[in-house]
Parts: structure tokens; C-alpha cells; sequence
């Protein structure tokens, strides 16, 4: 998928588990997963908004956009 | 959910009332192949009483049964897929294959079953019926499990871009 989820970055830069992230957002830690391995087909805007939130950044440190070669 | 269990346990009932006729079925094609039995056997093909078994007579009589075997073994994968619904296993690639592989079944069996009928018809009795019986209505079913497969298959996709949306 051309999209790249860089939460393991801004996880590593905030020196943050990801077991404690999944608890303040709300989800499981199954399902963080999923997002962080690029697995995920949708996010949900109230997600988006909750990870931001709690790692102080822009959906677009999270997002990126990759053309497939 | 009641339904499901109720629905099975007609399927295995007839699954299980059918088997002997499998049996039986498997004994009397060789019978009617290889033994001259025209002495025999009343057997009457859509209304119309055979008086000699010649060959095209007995082909008709076994593809009859073979289609009766057929319909059978429909019969069987529809209680294994009733078997998987019970489970909860509702999207698993083995109902959506064996969903369109009973639609086909199905379909292959309304046209052995029909078309040598009606050729024995025009040939031997010489009128021809055109009824709605049994025949276009195991088209029918067949082409519905077939489109049965391709919504599951569709419905599949969708749930796992549910399950996977974050």
C-alpha cells in the first residue's frame, strides 16, 4: 500500500510503548499493531485524532504518502 | 439460530434416508448396462412406458441415475456447509467453494437430467411436452448458489475491511 503509517518512529522518538499508547487512545494492542504493520485497510478520524492527541503531533507525522514503484 | 439446527437435521435425515440408494444405484448401472433385463423391469420414462431397452434406453437410464447421484452428493455438501454455519464459520473458503461448486452441480445435473428426456422423447414417444418441471428449477437453484458464492465472496471482503479498519 502506498500509504506508510510511521507510529513506530513516533513512538521511538517520544520513548513511548506501545502497550501504554493502546491504553491511552483506547484500542487494543492487537489492533495497534495491525496499524503500526501497515495491515490496516481504513483508520477512523476519531483514531487519528486520539493518537495525535496523545503524541502531541499532525496526522501528516503519522501519514505518509508513498508512490509504489 | 434455531432454524440453522432444524435445517440441518432435516439435510442429515435425508442424507441419511438417501445413502442406501446410492448403493443401489451404483449396483443397477452395471445392471442395466451389461444385462438384458427388457423381460423385467416396468419402467416408464416421462409418462411414456418402455417396451424395449435398447442402447440409447439404457444411456437415458444411466444418466438419469447418475444425475440422482449427483443430487445426492448436493445433498452431502450442503450438510457440510449447514455443519461450518453452526461453527460460526459463516465466511470460510470452504463454503464459498463449496457453495458454487453445489450451483454447479446443480446446473450440469438440469441439463443431463433434461436434455436426454427430451431427445427420448422426440425420438421414441414422438410428442413432445414442454412442462415446467423439476429440470428448470434445479437450473434455477443451481444459478442462485452460484451468485450465493459471488455475494459471500463479497461480504468476506467487506468484513475484513470492517475487522481491519482501525
Amino acid at each position: 500500500m502506498p500509504i506508510i503509517v510511521n507510529l513506530d518512529i513516533m513512538l521511538a522518538t517520544r520513548k513511548m510503548r506501545s502497550k501504554d499508547l493502546a491504553e491511552k487512545i483506547g484500542i487494543t494492542t492487537a489492533n495497534l499493531s495491525i496499524l503500526k504493520s501497515g495491515k490496516a485497510k481504513a483508520i477512523r478520524f476519531s483514531t487519528l485524532e486520539a493518537i495525535c492527541e496523545a503524541l502531541d503531533c499532525q496526522p501528516s507525522d503519522i501519514l505518509e504518502f508513498s508512490p509504489e514503484v | 439460530m434455531k432454524k440453522l439446527n432444524i435445517l440441518k437435521t432435516i439435510v442429515d435425515f435425508s442424507w441419511i434416508f438417501l445413502t442406501p440408494f446410492i448403493l443401489i444405484t451404483l449396483l443397477a448401472i452395471p445392471y442395466i448396462l451389461f444385462v438384458d433385463n427388457s423381460n423385467y423391469l416396468d419402467i416408464h420414462i416421462s409418462g411414456f412406458r418402455i417396451k424395449t431397452i435398447d442402447f440409447p434406453t439404457k444411456m437415458l437410464l444411466v444418466t438419469k441415475m447418475v444425475s440422482y447421484l449427483i443430487l445426492i452428493y448436493c445433498v452431502y455438501i450442503f450438510g457440510r456447509i449447514l455443519e461450518y454455519f453452526q461453527r460460526n464459520k459463516v465466511f470460510d473458503e470452504f463454503v464459498l467453494k463449496n457453495f458454487n461448486k453445489m450451483g454447479v452441480f446443480l446446473v450440469v445435473c438440469s441439463f443431463i437430467m433434461g436434455i436426454p428426456s427430451i431427445l427420448y422423447e422426440v425420438f421414441y414417444a414422438e410428442n413432445v411436452t414442454i412442462t415446467f418441471g423439476f429440470t428448470p428449477f434445479l437450473l434455477c437453484m443451481g444459478m442462485f448458489f452460484m451468485v450465493l458464492s459471488e455475494i459471500f465472496k463479497i461480504s468476506r471482503n467487506m468484513k475484513e475491511e470492517n475487522d481491519l479498519t482501525i
